[in-house]
């Protein structure tokens, strides 16, 4: 037992009220002040948790028991074991570096009191659902992280656009949302438990194969749509209308990973359903290079990353399908660090650009702001993935040569072969067209140290961190996996010669794609650019045509249900029957309290001699 | 036998309140006309002493003066509910009562004694001697009631009360009185063990515990015994409204404890079912009259019919569970009443009563924390998870359920979202209605908006940590049937 785990949330939650409550009084320097210490204080608490228990993390924490109904019991239960370490480290601390780089990145803004309350809101929404240990707490996690995710992603609301992106992540995610409760409402109804322990025992023990295909596909709907795999892609490309602190927020340290983190906690209700992890491994593919082929064609900075955010989370959904959810995992906390700084990073460079998001326009930043462009490339190299000196080569190329082993291996790993060669191209085109060629001068702008210290703490770590886990084989340290092997059991890794060709085409492919990018952006300079393919540009108009059919026959069906089953059926035929008669009923009993002390009496007379002949005619 | 020193003690907070009440009455007599903050102030310390000394009693059991006055579990925790219930009618009367020229010892002695009676309902032991509680508590509301004696709204209102309470009374005497000529006793004890020998399906006990039961049906309110109420409470001043809607209540279940579950445990069946009656006519005639009400204060009357209706659910189920849970939904209910009334009290002003919903149009722009209270009021009234109202309707549920009457409790939910109608109604008018033109000045009265605040904001405690209330209530009424 430890009893103080609930400190971790706490922190964040308490800021989020402190703000709301006395915002008004502190002033904002003391609210963002405030706000930044938070994550903090959690991150300190992770940190006493790693120094003590980092060999076999295993707490448990029952805060309180919030109400038990006969066989129901709903518990505010906190659990944190080696995976939800992991998460709640990148909440927390990403979450801290996030909350520091914006006190100057959005110093002065209309909304920074509101901004802070969400963003404290969110991290501590995101650590309540990592470190649930029962369904019902997990999705009051989930809804927090979705509702703050709304609100943040709108918070230039006064932009009529913006607060329309903001409603479709919302509405988007609620697809989810729905899916994922009603799934738990079955998974409840078939076992009687929502704790994620009990309930995972009880599957295996007793698997009801009906109900646990059905609730695996809601549950799974849940979390492809919270992590923006496809075809629930949509809301996150728009997503970028919020300020890029939020995207860092959202892409990074929490939202889009809890996806991820559900399937992977939930692994074993997959693993019941025979096809389910292939069907996993296929979509996450698939995102993968669907999303990335998008991202080739972008002209838009944060339209990029948003693209690599949908491309990488599917990488990470294609290892929990093919059975290593370690590596997903790593990945995960791979991508946490160089997309919160690739995102913070390009915040500054569109402060550069007086808010132009185009990356034609820019160029040759590198003189301008060398510390941005370097942790910008350390950024951009572990999202290509280049060989040896990047984490994502440790992290993703060993997913995708992992896949190479599943079942249809060969689909999966051409499918995430041909994702990573557009991945370091559409990386490298970036890169290469804001920070390198002829120099476009934007307006002097200062990192502050606010600013630079998490980009530097980021940069290091989109480095470093893939050193701990060498791919098989090789001398090094093997740290990640065997850490693991208790919690999420072996990884399959490819060996010998199979493991030698696999890591030489997977590092070949990828220096083919930065040569790629470096091409794609002499090209664009030129105006041939791949931004002209309208196919790619607009990501295969899945969008448009999503929005030229779903809302017709969304709103067909809605006029259906309000006129004909609301109006007519409910209101007109049932409701209105039984609100006449309540209202005529309420008339006529008015009628007989009408104040007359006799006709009380005799009413009361009538009652009695009612409830006597009902007690004799009963006996 | 116990000794005369047991008697004192187990009696001691209805002396203390006996004499403090004569006290308070002499008191202002001879200085009342020179410091009328005397009496008021006294009555506080007299219930703040009687929770000291219910408090104290705490773990004793037994009876004294030959079985007359009762002190078990029940007892304490219900004399204790009925002295804090008490002290909040106290707590916010001061303004309301000075602006209409009320704030005179009288009305706090009749609290008093009022109170004394609820006492005597609760601990008494005897028919007799709940008889002579009832009737106290009786005759002081009538007084009450009529406190306005210019105001002829308020005078009809409690002729009415009285007559209609008078025959109330003869109904319960001659249940009493037949009981008596069954098993030769008035005692409680030996009421139950005499009935042994009678059993369940004698004629005359039946009519007995119908006219029992009609006479402690109109103590608390149920249909079709409850025509009284809704005059009563719209013409009575809104502090004794208060009053009557709270503290009585909890002494008229009392009742239900002393005569049915123990006095008459061997006819279960037959309360039970005249229970099942009054429960579906006091939630059809509640919930169904009060959706025609533009008064608040009528349209709570009604509401406390519906609600009579839902506690009766638990007595309805008929064992120490069912009575448990009714015994928290009555002073679940209580609280919410003391609530509602307090907001239409805080509300009015000099010559002005806030008690047509109308008043409450647009009060979230003009005090948004009141209509946040008036929201949590409502909404626990409604029975919204997660206010306390919720768990009270969730607990009697359960017992109904568990006790087999499926379809009744299906009947109570529909009733139940019938009633979210109009209590949500009030929320609607506040928060989406605009502020009237001629709206009156709000008065300040920091005393009633405290007491307020922290009676609302309980309602929402208690209903996100039911626990210790709930344990309470039921410890109150292990053992019993």
């Amino acid at each position: 037992m430890a009893d103080w785990l609930w400190l971790i949330p706490g922190f964040p939650l308490l800021g989020a009220l402190i703000n709301a409550g006395f915002g008004q009084w502190l002033g904002v320097p003391m609210v963002k002040r405030l706000a930044a210490l938070m994550p903090l204080l959690s991150s300190v608490v992770i940190l006493v948790i790693w120094l003590e228990h980092a060999t076999h993390p295993e707490l448990v924490d029952r805060v309180w028991t919030w109400m038990a109904v006969g066989s129901f019991v709903a518990e505010i239960g906190l659990r944190i074991d080696a995976v939800s370490l992991v998460m709640v480290s990148i909440a927390a601390f990403a979450g801290f570096l996030i909350h520091l780089y914006s006190q100057q990145f959005l110093a002065g803004d209309y909304g920074e009191r509101r901004y802070y309350f969400y963003l404290n809101l969110f991290v501590g929404g995101m650590l309540v659902l990592t470190m649930a240990d029962n369904l019902l707490l997990l999705y009051l996690g989930w809804e927090t992280v979705g509702l703050c995710s709304y609100a943040l992603v709108a918070h230039w609301y006064r932009q009529k656009k913006n607060a329309w992106a903001g409603r479709k992540a919302f509405v988007v995610t609620r697809i989810g949302d729905t899916t994922f409760a009603i799934g738990i409402f079955l998974l409840f109804a078939q076992y009687h438990t929502l704790d994620i322990h009990r309930l995972l025992q009880m599957i295996s023990g007793q698997p009801v194969p009906s109900v646990l295909l059905a609730a695996s596909v809601l549950v799974l709907i849940g979390a492809l749509a919270k992590s923006a795999q496809f075809p629930l892609h949509l809301w996150l490309p728009d997503s970028m209308a919020g300020p890029s602190t939020v995207s860092a927020l959202i892409h990074a340290a929490t939202m889009v990973t809890a996806g991820v983190y559900l399937s992977i906690r939930l692994l074993p209700l997959f693993a019941a359903v025979p096809g389910m992890l292939w069907v996993i491994a296929l979509l996450g593919a698939w995102t993968a290079f669907f999303a990335a082929s998008c991202g080739l064609a972008q002209v838009d900075i944060k339209r990029v990353l948003a693209y690599s955010t949908i491309s990488q989370l599917g990488y990470m959904f294609l290892a929990v399908g093919i059975g290593a959810p370690a590596l997903g995992l790593f990945h995960l906390l791979v991508h946490a660090c160089f997309k919160a700084l690739l995102f913070m990073a390009a915040g500054a460079v569109i402060s550069i650009y007086a808010e132009d998001h185009d990356i034609r326009h820019m160029g040759g930043l590198k003189n301008q702001q060398p510390l941005l462009r370097w942790t910008f490339l350390a950024g951009i190299s572990a999202l290509a993935a280049v060989p040896l000196i990047s984490a994502g080569f440790y992290s993703k190329d060993a997913i995708i040569d992992a896949s190479w082993l599943a079942p249809h291996g060969a689909l999966l790993y051409a499918l995430a072969l041909a994702a990573a060669l557009m991945t370091a191209a559409y990386a490298f085109r970036l890169y290469f067209l804001v920070f390198e060629g002829e120099p476009r001068v934007g307006e002097p702008y200062q990192l502050g140290w606010g600013m630079k210290i998490p980009l530097l703490i980021l940069a290091v770590a989109s480095i470093g961190i893939g050193w701990l886990q060498f791919p098989p084989g090789w001398p090094g340290p093997h740290l990640w996996l065997p850490w693991l092997r208790a919690e999420l059991g072996p990884t399959p890794e490819p060996s010998g010669n199979l493991a030698l060709v696999l890591e030489t085409v997977g590092a070949a492919v990828t220096l083919v794609g930065i040569w790629l990018g470096y091409l794609a952006a002499r090209w664009e300079r030129q105006g041939r650019g791949l931004s002209r393919i309208g196919f790619l540009a607009h990501a295969w108009y899945v969008d448009a045509v999503a929005l030229r059919f779903l809302p017709p026959v969304v709103y067909g069906g809605a006029r259906f249900l309000r006129l004909g089953v609301e109006h007519l059926l409910f209101r007109s035929g049932i409701l209105g029957g039984i609100r006449e008669g309540l209202q005529w009923g309420g008339v006529g009993l008015v009628w007989g309290e009408n104040g007359l002390v006799s006709r009380y009496v005799a009413f009361m007379g009538f009652g009695l001699l009612l409830l006597l002949l009902l007690l004799w005619g009963g006996l | 036998m116990p000794t005369l020193m047991h008697h004192w003690t187990f009696a001691i907070p209805e002396i203390w309140v006996l004499v403090m009440a004569c006290a308070v009455l002499l008191v202002d007599l001879f200085w009342g006309h020179r410091s009328p903050h005397l009496a008021p102030v006294l009555s506080v310390v007299t219930i703040l002493g009687a929770m000291l000394l219910t408090t104290a009693q705490w773990g004793l059991s037994g009876s004294s003066f030959a079985g007359q006055l009762l002190l078990d579990p029940f007892t304490i925790v219900a004399e204790l509910s009925v002295e804090l219930l008490s002290l909040l009618v106290l707590l916010y009367s001061p303004r309301y009562l000075r602006e209409r020229g009320l704030y005179r010892g009288e009305v706090f002695v009749l609290l008093l004694f009022a109170l004394l009676g609820s006492m005597i309902m609760i601990s008494g032991g005897n028919l007799l001697t709940l008889y002579l509680g009832l009737e106290l508590l009786a005759l002081s509301q009538y007084a009450l009631v009529a406190l306005q004696r210019d105001n002829p709204r308020a005078v009809e209102a409690a002729l009415k009360y009285f007559i209609l309470g008078a025959l109330a009374s003869g109904l319960l005497l001659y249940g009493m009185s037949l009981l008596y000529g069954l098993t030769g006793s008035l005692d409680i004890a030996q009421i139950a063990q005499g009935l042994v020998n009678v059993g369940a399906d004698n004629f005359v006990l039946t009519m007995a515990l119908v006219f029992v039961v009609a006479g402690i049906a109109f103590k608390l309110g149920a249909a079709p015994f409850h025509m009284w109420i809704p005059d009563a409470y719209q013409g009575a001043p809104t502090v004794m409204t208060l009053f009557m809607a709270t503290a009585p209540k909890v002494a008229a279940f009392a009742l239900v404890i002393r005569i049915l579950a123990q006095g008459n445990a061997g006819a279960v069946e037959i309360w039970q079912q005249i229970f099942v009656a009054l429960a579906i006519a006091s939630l059809l005639i509640g919930n169904v009259v009060a959706i025609a009400q533009s008064n608040l204060k009528r349209m709570l009357a009604y509401s406390t019919v519906s609600n009579v209706g839902f506690l009766s659910l638990g007595i309805v189920a008929g064992n120490a569970n069912g009575l448990a849970s009714a015994f928290y939904y009555v002073l679940v209910y209580a609280l919410m009443a003391a609530a509602g009334f307090g907001m239409i009290l805080l509300l009015s002003r000099e010559g002005f009563e806030a008690e047509n919903i109308a008043d409450f149009a647009g009060l979230a722009q003009r005090r948004p924390w009141y209509a946040l209270l008036m929201l949590i009021i409502m909404f626990s009234m409604a029975g919204v998870p997660p206010t306390v109202g919720f768990t009270a309707k969730l607990a009697v549920f359960q017992a109904l359920v568990q006790a087999g009457y499926v379809p009744l409790a299906v009947f109570a939910i529909l009733m139940a979202v019938v009633g979210a109608f109009y209590y949500l109604r009030v929320v609607k008018v506040m928060y989406f209605d605009p502020v009237p033109e001629n709206a009156p000045q709000l008065a300040r009265d920091g005393l009633a908006s405290a007491v307020l605040s922290v009676n609302s904001v309980a309602l929402l405690l208690l209903g996100i940590l039911p626990g210790a209330l709930l344990a309470t209530c039921f410890h109150a009424l292990q053992g019993v049937l």
